[in-house]
């Protein structure tokens, strides 16, 4: 091992992190009031959904998870989803449920705000695909500690910036799935379109998103997931929830929380899925 | 398929090699990195000594305890006592304190920015209740503090304190990673809020923030801790909450016993604080790279040569 073939075996350096360090740090800091201003949407609609969703009333919250449940994959599912449910409340975390739920609503409702239209950017210009497909690598493969302490020094800690990292994680999926249900949509549907006199507008909005809704469905139901995926380590920046239970237990090796923390994210994770698994087939 | 082979035979070459070897001790670090240079000074006395080390994995303190008990692994050097005396405990004597690389030098209190302790007159963390607003970043009207992260010694004292002075009345702990709401509360600084924060020295805290000029300790008047005379406080004599610490290496009660030359140098070495705040000064300056702690290290075992030659005797 003492042969010297390494660069750095010659002291040879290159000193980028350092670099960063000192210039990237000061200036992130100042940014902080637009950050602040950039993040005031998704703050409003997250704290809505809060509170809103620790209003409803117990039964009244699974009454709902019934009709979806039932209305999608029947009576047996909707069973499941009470027994679940009704287990989440018994151990004490109703409340840290109702709150990762409003935060993963809110991260799937910007994600389609911000994915579909660049998604559909994508399918219509190949120069724009291809800037995008590295980009999306890189939001995709990137470990999410990396951007978490940026997050930090931009939008603050709690809630709101934890949304925003999970929203970085799980916009990529998306995108993919509108790019790919557009460009899957058949030649001879967007001829018919033009022959009639429609407008190329017209075209997307009438025949191809329309024929392509399935794959973007399916697009959704990833970036759900993924968002649940993220929860545990958006509660490193503070954001609440099922994760936070799970990341104090985790510091504390209380594995009987962890265990009851992560049933809890297990739970509403096959909810949803089934939820919007069946949504897709039967659209 | 060629190609695959010769893979083959590297891998099974590499892990012969490292089998041969001689026992490894297996040593650990703190997830705070102004423990990694008493880390690797200790490592670097362990191979002169003869052994191999491999190199320490960075870990909380409720891991390492956990681990060291159940004999996975065998020492770190970066044991607070007495606030780690509860984790000792809970080894039920198969880990112990040995040694001390410097006493008294861990200082651990509450911090309040000093633009706000001036205009508010704050001295005491129970001055906070008239001031709560002041440092509440989430409008529930109660103070906000970065507090000590789950799993760490002082985050059962800090309890103590809030049940004790009924804290919790008026002062929200954040619950997040203890660097990420650093992070925040240094961009709530810059950007001229108030903060309140837990911390202890050495750390990379008190250079982002300095000491006496950005903030200063604040007192919290605890029961079981006595005011001393502290630098940078509110007044020349607080009461911190918590006591200083001793910087001691803990390790596996059955590795010392089956290797007492490793227990005799724990016993024998120590750092001055004076160099292990400068060290800390020069991370807070930019060189916190593994590689230049490395260097650190070896520089400061140069400039130390016959002392650390005689830990090894």
């Amino acid at each position: 091992m003492s042969l010297k073939l390494a660069p750095s075996d010659y002291e040879i350096y290159i000193p980028i992190a350092e670099w960063i360090e000192k210039n990237v740090k000061e200036w992130l800091f100042t940014q902080r009031p637009l950050f602040k201003k950039l993040s005031a949407p998704i703050e409003t609609v997250l704290n809505s959904l809060d509170t809103l969703f620790n209003l409803i009333p117990f039964p009244f919250a699974i009454l709902i998870f019934i009709y979806f449940a039932y209305k999608t994959n029947g009576f047996k599912f909707a069973g499941m989803t009470v027994i679940g449910l009704v287990f989440i409340d018994l151990v004490d975390l109703w409340s840290e449920s109702m709150t990762t739920l409003a935060m993963i609503f809110t991260a799937v409702i910007f994600c389609i705000i911000i994915g579909i239209p660049l998604g559909i950017l994508c399918s219509r210009s190949k120069i724009f695909e291809t800037i995008m497909r590295p980009v999306l690598d890189v939001m995709q493969t990137i470990p999410s500690f990396v951007y978490l302490i940026p997050v930090v020094m931009l939008f603050g800690i709690g809630l709101t910036p934890g949304v925003i990292a999970t929203i970085i994680f799980a916009l990529p999926p998306i995108i993919r799935f509108t790019n790919l249900g557009i460009r899957q949509v058949g030649k001879s549907f967007k001829e018919a379109g033009s022959s009639l006199g429609l407008t190329k507008l017209l075209i997307l909005i009438k025949i191809e998103i329309p024929l392509a809704l399935k794959t973007i469905m399916a697009g959704i139901n990833q970036t759900l997931m993924l968002s649940l995926s993220m929860v545990v380590i958006a509660a490193l920046i503070g954001a609440g929830g099922l994760g936070l239970t799970v990341y104090v237990a985790l510091g504390r090796l209380d594995i009987g929380s962890a265990v009851i923390g992560g049933t809890g994210i297990v739970i509403l994770a096959i909810i949803l899925d089934r939820i919007t698994q069946k949504l897709i087939s039967t659209k | 398929m060629k190609f695959i082979k010769y893979i083959a035979s590297i891998i099974v070459a590499i892990s012969i090699s490292t089998m041969a070897q001689a026992v490894e001790i297996k040593m650990a670090k703190a997830n705070w990195d102004t423990g990694y240079f008493q880390a690797e000074v200790y490592k670097q006395a362990l191979e002169k000594m003869g052994y191999t080390v491999a190199e320490p994995k960075a870990m909380k303190p409720s891991v390492f305890y956990l681990a060291a008990a159940a004999g996975d692994l065998d020492l770190w050097v970066n044991g607070w006592f007495g606030t780690h005396d509860g984790y000792i405990a809970e080894t039920k004597g198969k880990v112990k304190a040995v040694g001390s690389v410097m006493t008294k030098g861990g200082l651990q209190g509450y911090l309040v920015d000093k633009k706000t302790a001036d205009k508010f007159g704050i001295k005491s963390v129970m001055d906070i209740k008239k001031h709560a607003k002041q440092f509440d970043s989430d409008g529930d009207g109660k103070a906000d503090m970065v507090a000590c992260p789950p799993g760490w010694g002082c985050e059962k004292k800090i309890t103590k304190h809030f049940a004790e002075l009924g804290l919790g009345d008026f002062i929200n702990q954040v619950k997040a990673d203890y660097s990420a709401s650093m992070a925040d509360a240094i961009a709530k600084y810059k950007n001229g809020k108030s903060v309140l924060f837990y911390t202890w020295t050495p750390n990379w805290t008190v250079g982002a923030l300095e000491l006496g000029k950005d903030i200063v300790w604040i007192e919290v008047p605890y029961s079981e801790t006595k005011s001393v005379k502290v630098a940078n406080a509110t007044k020349s004599k607080i009461n911190m909450g918590f006591d200083a610490d001793d910087i001691r290496p803990a390790a596996n009660v059955d590795f010392l016993k089956a290797n007492p030359k490793v227990e005799k140098m724990l016993k024998k070495a120590s750092i001055p604080l004076a160099d292990i705040a400068a060290q800390n000064m020069k991370m807070n300056q930019g060189e916190k790279s593994e590689r230049a702690i490395k260097k650190h290290a070896s520089a400061w075992i140069k400039a130390n040569q016959s002392t650390f030659d005689s830990w090894l005797k």
